[in-house]
């Protein structure tokens, strides 16, 4: 038998095993170059939807959040807020705090002290204690105030009215034939730089909890009583206009 | 050295046997790869082109939405310096103490013959306040008053520094003692 038929032979007689194997490595190789491809781009599609579909979700409620928003009482709440809790030290505000309160309390404010530290306020703001919300501005005052007066002084010196000063200690002496007590108060006020920017689009807007959402409310309304008292005093008479 | 005789020739029952089980191994294989392929390929070109649609139409409404809430950039500013303070103020006004009941909750503890001359409060409810008794009788009594109001729990460690008698035969005393929240408020 020659070599040639001999291959014949071999090549008859493993035809269809080769014709397998011949299909088998055309489809691994279209898999390769057709099907993997076709899978990777259909995985890409599949995080990309699931990622878009997150941002849309966020961003829809960040829509209707904002649409809902009632601009007024975020406004008037913002401006009482920052009455409270300045962005800078802002000694000017302690002043008219204090006035208001004497107007309000009957409380005499003998004598003030407050530690402002460095008025820089760029190299003053890194002075923030660790775990402390805010920027502490260590404060220590003399009042000279009735039995009845002086609770409500206490309690507005820590509300929403004015610049909230936090009371660490007290001390008064009582002298037997004076109605008046005078009182020395420690404390601390504070002051919290404004945010230099926003977050991005599709960042969630933070969520109020219930006592911020109260907080909100409760200075707005104060603002809004300002302003009406201010708008009071702006219809007042004043006299003659002119001298001539 | 005795011979020893090796058969080579492979015996043809054996190989035609390998060939058949090869045969069909190779061919089960490639119909089922064949199909495989096909299935997988028809599959992800049905995904790919059904979600490439989906996909653009939620980036187009993507693109819409965030142009919406730029335009909103004011109110969303007006509410995250807004929520940003108001957290901050939660935490400051969490740490405050009420102090509109002491004044007089501290002069409701005196007794006839007791006068108080100083007060020192903390936050954290330690106290201490001085008194002048006019006779040992009033003192004992404003003694009874204070272990009256610790088991009311209003105050509690009530520690006594030293008594001073004076010539008038007055006496005066420091108190240090724990006061509870109800004696701030």
């Amino acid at each position: 038998m020659s070599k040639r038929n001999q291959i014949t032979k071999y090549i008859k007689f493993y035809e269809v095993t080769i014709a397998s194997t011949i299909v088998i490595l055309m489809v691994i190789l279209s898999a390769y170059f057709f099907l993997l491809p076709n899978l990777w781009h259909a995985t890409f599609i599949y995080d990309q939807q699931k990622h878009v579909t997150e941002k849309l979700t966020v961003v829809r409620q960040k829509d209707s959040q904002l649409s809902n928003l009632d601009v007024d009482v975020y406004k008037n709440a913002l401006l009482q807020l920052g009455k409270v809790l300045p962005e800078s030290r802002d000694y000017v505000s302690f002043f008219t705090t204090f006035d208001s309160l004497e107007k309000s309390t009957g409380v005499q404010i003998t004598k003030t002290d407050f530690q402002l530290g460095l008025l820089s306020t760029q190299s003053g703001r890194l002075s923030k204690p660790l775990n402390a919300p805010a920027y502490i501005i260590p404060i220590t005052m003399e009042v000279a105030g009735t039995q009845q007066s002086l609770p409500l002084f206490f309690s507005q010196l820590q509300g929403l009215t004015g610049r909230l000063i936090n009371i660490l200690g007290v001390r008064w002496n009582i002298k037997q034939d004076e109605e008046e007590m005078h009182v020395v108060i420690n404390g601390e006020a504070y002051f919290y730089p404004l945010p230099s920017q926003l977050g991005g689009v599709d960042v969630p807007l933070p969520k109020l909890t219930k006592q911020q959402e109260e907080f909100l409310i409760t200075a707005s309304e104060l603002r809004s009583e300002d302003r009406t008292q201010d708008d009071d005093f702006s219809t007042i008479e004043v006299g003659i206009k002119s001298l001539f | 050295m005795a011979k020893r005789s090796v058969n080579l020739i492979i015996s043809k029952r054996d190989f035609s046997e390998t060939a058949e089980k090869l045969k069909r191994i190779t061919t089960i294989t490639a119909g089922i790869s064949i199909v495989l392929f096909l299935l997988l390929f028809a599959l992800s070109v049905w995904y790919v082109r059904t979600n490439t649609d989906k996909f653009t139409q939620m980036k187009q409404e993507l693109d819409q939405v965030e142009k919406k809430v730029a335009a909103k950039k004011q109110a969303e500013g007006l509410y995250v310096l807004t929520s940003q303070r108001l957290s901050v103020l939660e935490k400051l006004l969490a740490q405050t103490s009420p102090y509109d009941g002491l004044i007089g909750n501290i002069a409701g503890l005196s007794t006839e013959g007791i006068s108080i001359t100083s007060v020192t409060a903390d936050s954290r409810g330690n106290l201490s306040i001085s008194i002048l008794a006019s006779s040992s009788a009033s003192l004992d009594a404003f003694i009874t008053s204070l272990l009256y109001a610790e088991q009311e729990k209003r105050l509690s460690k009530i520690f006594a520094q030293g008594i001073l008698r004076h010539e008038e035969g007055d006496y005066s005393l420091t108190l240090l003692f724990h006061g509870e929240k109800n004696l701030y408020q």
